[in-house]
C-alpha cells in the first residue's frame, strides 16, 4: 500500500512539476485536499482500516511519509548524506531540500501539519559576463596557504620578494601579555596623592556601564520579561471578574441612529437609494479659461469668492490724460523705490495707439502675486452678530414717566444732638415723629419743618425706634428708648383725639391688676412718672433688655418688639386694650439666630422675623412656622413688607437690597447693589404710589418704583429712580431710618449728622 | 422821526434796519399802530426812549419789552441772532412798563420765626400784621415798632393772619389770628394816636372760632358780607361771620388729662366767647392749604394736598368745579383782571388756571424757578399782570403773566406754555425758609420766615409811576 502511494504521489508531483503554474499560496492547500483523497483512497485500498477515524488516518499518513524518506534515501545512494537526516529534523529547511535534490528537482519534506511538502530547487541565474570588477587582493597567486605553513613568509610578489605573513593575533596578545599590569591599572595619576589612579573591578564595571550608557545600578534590567496581563487567553482567575458589558450584546444605538438617518432620508426622498449614475462624466469636462467670470459656484458655507480687482483707472489707460503722467522727478522717486514700497507697479505712459502698447513685462509676476494673495489670505466668512448693545439692556420706563417721586430735599429738621435713629410719619401726613441718640423724641411740622413737640426720654439712652400707630383714630406714638417702649399721646392733636388715644391706652389698667399673680411676663406694664406722665406718656412697657425696633400689627391693638442683646426673649408681642406681653417663641431654638426686624404682614395672621441671614414666616394662627426666605445676606439690617403683602423688600449690610417675591421662591426675585456701603433702612410707600427706598450708611437714599401687578403672571417692575444725596456722614454712619409720607410721594429720612429731611 | 433817529448811536448805520410793530395792552400808553424801522442794534433802553418819544411823554417812563413771551434782556439783533429769525420778517414788539427790581429797603426782627404777614391799608401810616410760631401776633409799624403784641391765647404757632378792619378805616382796627391750636381768635384794638411808647400795646381776644380739628393754614375775610372763612389740615373748610350772633355758640374741648404744666406755662388766658361756624365745607381729602375768596364774594376757591382746586359757593357750601392738577397745592392768588389763579405747588412750580367753567383745560401755563414749594402768593397792587411768590426755597419770585413763551423744554406737565421770573429777591440774613409775602403799594413787597425777620423791598422809582398813572 505504501508503495502504491508513494509511486502515485510522485507521479503527481511530477505532473505538477511540469506545470508550475500554481502560486506559493496553493501549495498548503493542496495536501489537504490530497490528504482528504488520500484516505478515501486508502479506505479503498484497505478495508480493515475503515473503523479508524480521520485523525489517526492522517497519522498514519505522516508516519507513511517518513518512512518514505527512508525509502527514498535508500533509494538514491548518491544523495548527500546529511542532507535527508536533516530534512527530518528541521522539517523544511528550503535550500537544503533543494541542493540535496538537484537531480529530482523536487523534494518532499513533512510539513508542519505532518503532510508532505515538496520543495522546488531555486532557479540558479547564469551570469555570463566576466568578473571583471571583481577586485584582486591576492598577490601571491592560487595557491594553498598550507604550503608555506612553515615558512615567515606565504608567496612571492612580482619582484620575487617574499611577501611576508600578516602578523597573527597570537602574536600580540603574547607580546601584550608579556607586559606585567598591576591590577586595575588606568594609567591616570591621582590628582590628590600622585600615586597611580587604580580602579576596582565594580568601578570598572560601572564605567563600562555608562559608557554602554546602561544603568549602572547591580542586578537592574532593563527588559524584564513581560508579563502579559491582557492576552487573548481566557483565564482561570480573570482580573476582573466584572460581567460584560451591556453594550457587547446590546444592538448600538449610535448605529441604529445613523440609520434611522438615512431611513428617514429615504423616506423624505432626500436620499435615493438606487440613484442612476450620472452620465455626465462620460464626458470630459471642459473649463472656459476665456470667460469673464468663473463659473458661479453653488451656494455653499465654505465657498468665499476671491475679492474682486479694482476697475482699471485713468493712469492704466494706453494713452493717459496728461495730468495723470508722472514727470521726471516723480519718475526719478518711483524708480529709486523699493519695488515693494511702490504704490503701482508700473508707471503710466502715453502711446500713440493701441496696437503700439508692448507687452506688460511684470504680468506673470503680478498675477503670481495675485494668487499668492488669494491662497495666503485667510477669507473666513465671519458670522458677527450685529447687537445693538442698547437692546441688550432691559426695556425700563423712563423715570421722567414715572413721576411724580422725591427728587429734592423740601426740609431740614434742625434739632437733636446727635444721631437720628428713627423717623416716622403720622397716619394723617401733617406731623412726622424722630427719635435720636439724645434721648429725645419730637414731632415736626411736615412743610416748615417747626420742632411743635418735644419729650425727653431719657438722658443717657437713644430713642432707637419711633412707630405711630397705624390707625385713623386715638394718635398714639410707641417709641422704644432702651429697656422701656413708651406709649405716648403728644398733646398737638385735637383734644378729642387726645383723650381716644389715652383712652385706648389706659383700658388695659383693669387687666393688669387682675393679672398680679402670674409669673413673670417678659414685659412689664406701668404708668409713668408724672413728669413724663405730664408731657403725655401714658404707659411705659419694660422689658428686659434695650429694645431696637417696633412694629405695629394694622389694627393698633398689638405692637411687637425686638431686643436682639436677649438672647431668650429677643421678639415680644404687646397687647394694648390687656396691657399684657407674651414672647410667641419661648425657646431659643425655634428663632435661630439674633432676631434683627419683625414685621407683621398687612392683611394676613403671619409675623416677619429677620433674623441675621433668614427671614422667618411664622402663621399666628396656627402658630407654626410657615415659611423661611434665605435672601442670601450676610447680616440683614431690615425689611419692609409690601402693603399688598406679597412682597418683601430686605436691606443687609452687606449693601444689597433684595426684593423677594413671596410666591416665588425663598431666594430672592432681584438684587440691586447701588449703594456703597451696608442698607440702614428700606421702606415701601403705603399710600398708593409704587414707591420704595433704601438709605444707607453712604450718605444716600435711593427710591425705586416698584410696581407690581394684579395679574400674577406677570413679575414686578423695579426701576431706580433717583439717589437722594444731602445727608453728611459722621462717623461712618449714613442715614439710619427712611419712612413714606402716608399720602404723598414724600420721603422722610433720618441722618447720623443730626437732622432729619423731607424730600419732596 | 428825525429826533427818533437822533437817539440812533452813529454806529447804527453799519447795522441792518428791521421793521418792528410795536403794540400794548395798556391802553393808557398805546400809540397808533405803525411799522417803525429801527437799527438791530438798539437795546431795551433805545427802545424805551424810542416809545416815550411817540407817546410824547413829559417825563420818560420806563419800558420793557416783551418778543414772543419773553423780555428784551439783549440788543434786538442778539435777540434774532439766539433765536434764529431773520432781520428781514417784520417783528412784534410788545412794550409794557418796566417793572423795576425791587431793592431791599430793611428788615425787622423778631424773636421767633414768622409765619404770616398782612399790610394794612395806607391811612394814615401802614403797618405790618405778623403772625409768629412763638403763638403771638405783631403789628409793627413800618419804622420797626413793634406797635400791638397779641397775649399768647394760641398755645401753639399762628399760621395765618388777617385784617378785618384795618386800622385808620375806623378808630377800632381788627384783625384774626389762626394756627396750630386749631382755633381762630378775634382781635381787636384802638390804634393809639399819640407816638408808639416803649411799651407794645396787649391785645386781648374777644371771640374764640372753634370747628376745625387740626392745623388751621389760612384765613380769607370778605369786607363785603363780612365772612370769613378758614381752611385747616382736617381737609375741611369753615365759613365763619364776624356778626357773633349769626354763629352757633360751642363749648370749647378740653383735654381729659389736665396737666399742671398748661395751668403752670402761663397766667391764664383770658376767656373769650366761643363760637362754631357757619358752615363746614368737606370737598377736600387732604389737608387744604389756602383758600381765597373770589372777587364775587359768595366763591372761593381752595386748594389742597389732594391736587385739587376747588371752586365753593359759599351760600350753598357746596362745590360748584373742581380742577385736578398733577402736584399738592400749598397756596393760591386770584389776578381778577385776567381770569386767572396763580397756584403755588409743591412741586416747586406755578400753575396759571382759567376758573372759569368755559375754559377748557387744566392750567394754561407753569412758571418755574422756584426750588421748593411755593407757599405763598400775593399779586402786584400796580400791574395787574405781576404776582410775587414766597417759597420754601428762601427766595421771593416776581412772575409776569406775560412773559410765557410756549416753549416745550421741560413742559412735561405745563400745557403748552411756561414762563421764567422776572426778579428773585434772595434773604438779606442768607437762609431760611420763606413762610409769607404781602405786597402794597406804599410799603413794597414784604416777606417773612424762618429768619424771624419781616423783609422789605420796594421797586426804586415805583413812586415816579404812580404818578405817571395819576396824572
Amino acid at each position: 500500500m505504501t508503495t502504491k502511494a508513494t509511486t502515485r504521489k510522485r507521479s503527481r508531483a511530477e505532473a505538477e512539476a511540469e506545470k508550475p503554474v500554481l502560486s506559493s499560496e496553493d501549495e498548503f492547500e493542496i495536501p489537504e485536499i490530497n490528504g482528504d483523497e488520500d484516505s478515501s483512497d486508502d479506505s479503498d485500498f484497505t478495508a480493515g482500516d475503515e473503523d479508524s477515524d480521520e485523525e489517526e488516518e492522517i497519522s498514519s499518513g505522516a508516519e507513511d511519509e517518513e518512512d518514505e524518506e527512508d525509502i527514498d534515501s535508500d533509494e538514491i545512494p548518491s544523495e548527500d548524506e546529511v542532507s535527508p537526516k536533516e530534512n527530518g529534523a528541521t522539517n523544511g529547511d528550503a535550500s537544503d531540500d533543494e541542493e540535496a535534490a538537484p537531480i529530482d528537482n523536487v523534494k518532499v519534506v513533512t510539513g508542519a501539519d505532518g503532510n508532505p511538502r515538496y520543495i522546488y530547487p531555486e532557479i540558479e541565474p547564469v551570469y555570463d559576463s566576466d568578473d571583471t570588477d571583481a577586485e584582486e587582493t591576492n598577490t601571491i597567486g592560487n595557491i594553498p596557504l598550507e604550503y608555506y605553513e612553515n615558512y615567515p613568509h606565504v608567496g612571492y610578489d612580482i619582484n620575487g620578494k617574499r611577501i611576508m605573513r600578516p602578523a597573527a593575533g597570537k602574536a600580540l596578545d603574547t607580546l601584550l601579555d608579556s607586559i606585567e599590569l598591576p591590577k586595575g591599572w588606568t594609567g591616570l595619576v591621582d590628582k590628590n596623592s600622585g600615586a597611580a589612579l587604580n580602579l576596582t573591578e565594580e568601578e570598572l564595571e560601572i564605567v563600562k556601564k555608562l559608557q554602554r550608557s546602561e544603568i549602572t545600578d547591580e542586578g537592574f534590567d532593563p527588559y524584564p520579561d513581560m508579563v502579559e496581563w491582557f492576552s487573548s487567553k481566557v483565564e482561570q482567575m480573570p482580573l476582573s471578574s466584572a460581567p460584560e458589558p451591556k453594550r457587547r450584546f446590546v444592538p448600538s444605538k449610535h448605529e441604529q441612529k445613523r440609520i434611522m438617518k438615512i431611513v428617514k432620508g429615504i423616506r423624505e426622498g432626500r436620499i435615493l437609494p438606487h440613484k442612476p449614475q450620472a452620465e455626465s462624466s462620460q464626458e470630459p469636462e471642459f473649463y472656459d479659461i476665456w470667460a469673464d467670470d468663473a463659473p458661479p459656484k453653488p451656494d455653499h458655507v465654505m465657498n468665499i469668492p476671491a475679492p474682486k480687482l479694482p476697475p482699471p483707472t485713468h493712469d492704466e489707460s494706453y494713452n493717459p490724460p496728461l495730468e495723470y503722467l508722472p514727470n521726471d522727478k516723480e519718475k526719478k522717486e518711483w524708480e529709486e523705490q523699493d519695488p515693494e514700497d511702490r504704490e503701482k507697479n508700473y508707471l503710466p505712459r502715453t502711446h500713440k495707439a493701441l496696437r503700439l502698447v508692448p507687452g506688460f513685462n511684470g504680468f506673470i509676476g503680478e498675477r503670481f502675486e495675485r494668487c499668492l494673495d488669494l491662497y495666503l489670505a485667510p477669507r473666513v466668512r465671519r458670522n458677527k452678530l450685529n447687537i445693538d448693545p442698547a437692546s441688550l439692556l432691559p426695556k425700563l420706563p423712563s423715570p421722567d414717566d414715572l413721576k411724580p417721586f422725591p427728587t429734592t430735599c423740601a426740609t431740614v429738621y434742625r434739632g437733636h444732638e446727635g444721631r437720628v435713629r428713627s423717623v416716622a410719619a403720622d397716619p394723617t401726613g401733617v406731623w412726622v415723629a424722630t427719635g435720636g441718640d439724645d434721648g429725645t423724641v419730637r414731632v415736626w411740622e411736615i412743610l416748615t419743618g417747626r420742632q411743635v413737640w418735644k419729650l425727653k426720654v431719657s438722658s443717657d439712652e437713644a430713642v432707637d425706634s419711633v412707630t405711630w400707630r397705624p390707625t385713623t383714630e386715638g394718635r398714639i406714638l410707641a417709641a422704644a428708648c432702651g429697656n422701656e417702649i413708651l406709649l405716648v399721646v403728644p398733646p398737638i392733636f385735637d383734644f378729642e383725639e387726645e383723650n381716644q388715644g389715652k383712652e385706648i391706652l389706659s383700658a388695659g389698667y383693669g387687666y393688669a391688676a387682675n393679672r398680679q399673680g402670674k409669673k413673670e411676663a417678659p414685659g412689664t406694664w406701668s404708668k409713668p412718672d408724672a413728669a413724663l406722665e405730664e408731657e403725655g406718656v401714658v404707659v411705659t412697657i419694660t422689658v428686659r433688655k434695650t429694645v431696637k425696633y417696633i412694629a405695629w400689627h394694622r389694627r393698633g391693638d398689638y405692637l411687637v418688639t425686638v431686643s436682639p442683646e436677649d438672647v431668650r426673649r429677643a421678639v415680644c408681642v404687646h397687647r394694648v386694650s390687656t396691657h399684657l406681653s407674651q414672647t410667641p417663641f419661648k425657646e431659643k431654638s425655634v428663632t435661630k439666630g439674633i432676631p434683627q426686624r419683625v414685621q407683621f404682614h398687612p392683611s394676613k395672621p403671619l409675623l416677619f422675623v429677620a433674623t441675621k441671614r433668614y427671614i422667618k414666616i411664622y402663621d399666628l394662627a396656627k402658630a407654626e412656622l410657615s415659611k423661611t426666605l434665605k435672601p442670601g445676606a450676610r447680616w440683614i439690617s431690615s425689611i419692609d413688607i409690601h402693603p399688598q403683602g406679597d412682597n418683601l423688600i430686605v436691606g443687609s449690610y452687606d449693601k444689597r437690597l433684595l426684593w423677594h417675591d413671596l410666591d416665588l421662591s425663598t431666594k430672592p426675585y432681584r438684587t440691586l447693589r447701588y449703594h456703597d456701603k451696608g442698607i440702614r433702612a428700606v421702606s415701601f410707600h403705603r399710600g398708593g404710589f409704587p414707591l420704595f427706598c433704601s438709605s444707607s450708611d453712604d450718605g444716600t437714599v435711593q427710591v425705586f418704583h416698584g410696581r407690581i401687578y394684579s395679574d400674577l403672571m406677570e413679575n414686578a417692575l423695579i426701576v431706580p429712580l433717583k439717589v437722594l444725596k444731602g445727608h453728611k456722614i459722621t462717623a461712618h454712619l449714613g442715614v439710619l431710618d427712611v419712612d413714606w409720607h402716608p399720602k404723598q410721594p414724600w420721603l422722610f429720612s433720618a441722618g447720623a449728622d443730626g437732622t432729619a429731611r423731607l424730600w419732596n | 422821526m428825525a429826533e427818533a433817529m437822533d437817539i440812533d448811536p452813529p454806529s447804527s448805520f453799519n447795522f441792518p434796519k428791521i421793521q418792528i410793530n410795536l403794540s400794548t395792552r395798556d391802553t393808557t400808553l398805546s400809540i397808533p399802530l405803525q411799522p417803525l424801522r429801527i437799527p438791530t442794534n438798539l437795546k431795551r433802553y433805545g427802545l424805551s426812549t424810542l416809545v416815550n418819544h411817540l407817546l410824547e411823554t413829559s417825563k420818560p417812563i420806563p419800558f420793557d419789552f416783551l418778543i414772543d413771551g419773553k423780555y428784551l434782556r439783549t440788543s434786538i439783533d442778539e435777540y434774532l441772532t439766539q433765536a434764529g429769525l431773520s432781520s428781514e420778517k417784520p417783528l412784534d414788539v410788545e412794550y409794557v412798563r418796566s417793572q423795576l427790581p425791587p431793592t431791599y429797603i430793611g428788615s425787622f426782627e423778631q424773636d421767633d420765626w414768622i409765619s404770616s404777614v398782612n399790610i394794612s391799608s395806607p391811612s394814615p401810616a401802614s403797618t405790618i400784621l405778623t403772625g409768629s410760631f412763638n403763638g403771638t401776633a405783631q403789628i409793627t409799624s413800618l419804622s420797626g415798632e413793634v406797635l400791638a403784641r397779641t397775649v399768647p391765647m394760641h398755645t401753639q404757632s399762628v399760621k395765618s393772619t388777617t385784617w378785618i378792619s384795618h386800622p385808620g378805616q375806623s378808630t377800632e382796627a381788627s384783625f384774626l389770628t389762626a394756627g396750630l391750636d386749631r382755633t381762630i381768635n378775634f382781635w381787636s384794638y384802638t390804634p393809639s394816636e399819640e407816638p408808639p411808647s416803649s411799651q407794645p400795646l396787649q391785645i386781648s381776644p374777644t371771640t374764640s372760632y372753634i370747628s376745625h380739628k387740626s392745623t388751621i393754614t389760612s384765613l380769607s375775610y370778605s369786607p363785603s358780607t363780612s365772612q370769613f372763612i378758614s381752611s385747616s389740615a382736617d381737609h375741611t373748610i369753615a365759613l365763619w361771620s364776624t356778626n357773633s350772633t349769626l354763629l352757633p355758640t360751642v363749648t370749647a374741648p378740653q383735654s381729659t388729662a389736665f396737666t399742671r404744666k398748661r395751668r403752670r406755662t402761663t397766667t391764664k388766658p383770658p376767656s373769650t366767647i366761643k363760637k362754631g361756624p357757619l358752615a363746614v365745607i368737606t370737598s377736600h381729602t387732604a389737608p387744604v392749604s389756602q383758600v381765597i375768596h373770589s372777587t364775587d364774594p359768595t366763591a372761593a376757591y381752595s386748594v389742597s394736598w389732594d391736587k385739587s382746586i376747588i371752586t365753593h359757593d359759599l351760600i350753598t357750601s357746596q362745590p360748584v368745579s373742581t380742577r385736578t392738577t398733577q402736584h399738592p397745592l400749598l397756596s393760591i392768588t386770584t389776578l381778577p383782571s385776567l381770569n386767572l389763579l396763580a397756584a403755588g405747588s409743591a412741586a416747586r412750580h406755578i400753575t396759571l388756571h382759567d376758573p372759569r367753567e368755559s375754559s377748557r383745560t387744566v392750567q394754561t401755563a407753569v412758571l418755574r424757578g422756584h426750588t421748593n414749594g411755593v407757599v405763598s402768593l400775593v399779586k402786584s397792587p400796580e400791574n395787574e399782570y405781576i404776582f410775587a411768590s414766597g417759597s420754601h426755597d428762601g427766595s421771593v419770585r416776581i412772575w409776569d403773566v406775560r412773559s410765557v413763551s410756549s416753549t416745550t423744554d421741560g413742559g412735561d406737565d405745563g400745557e403748552g406754555k411756561s414762563g421764567g421770573s422776572l426778579f428773585v429777591i434772595k434773604r438779606e440774613s442768607g437762609s431760611g425758609k420763606v413762610f409769607g409775602v404781602d405786597w402794597s403799594r406804599d410799603v413794597g413787597l414784604v416777606s417773612v420766615g424762618e429768619d424771624k425777620k419781616i423783609q422789605v423791598n420796594r421797586g426804586e422809582g415805583m413812586a415816579d409811576v404812580t404818578v405817571m398813572d395819576q396824572s
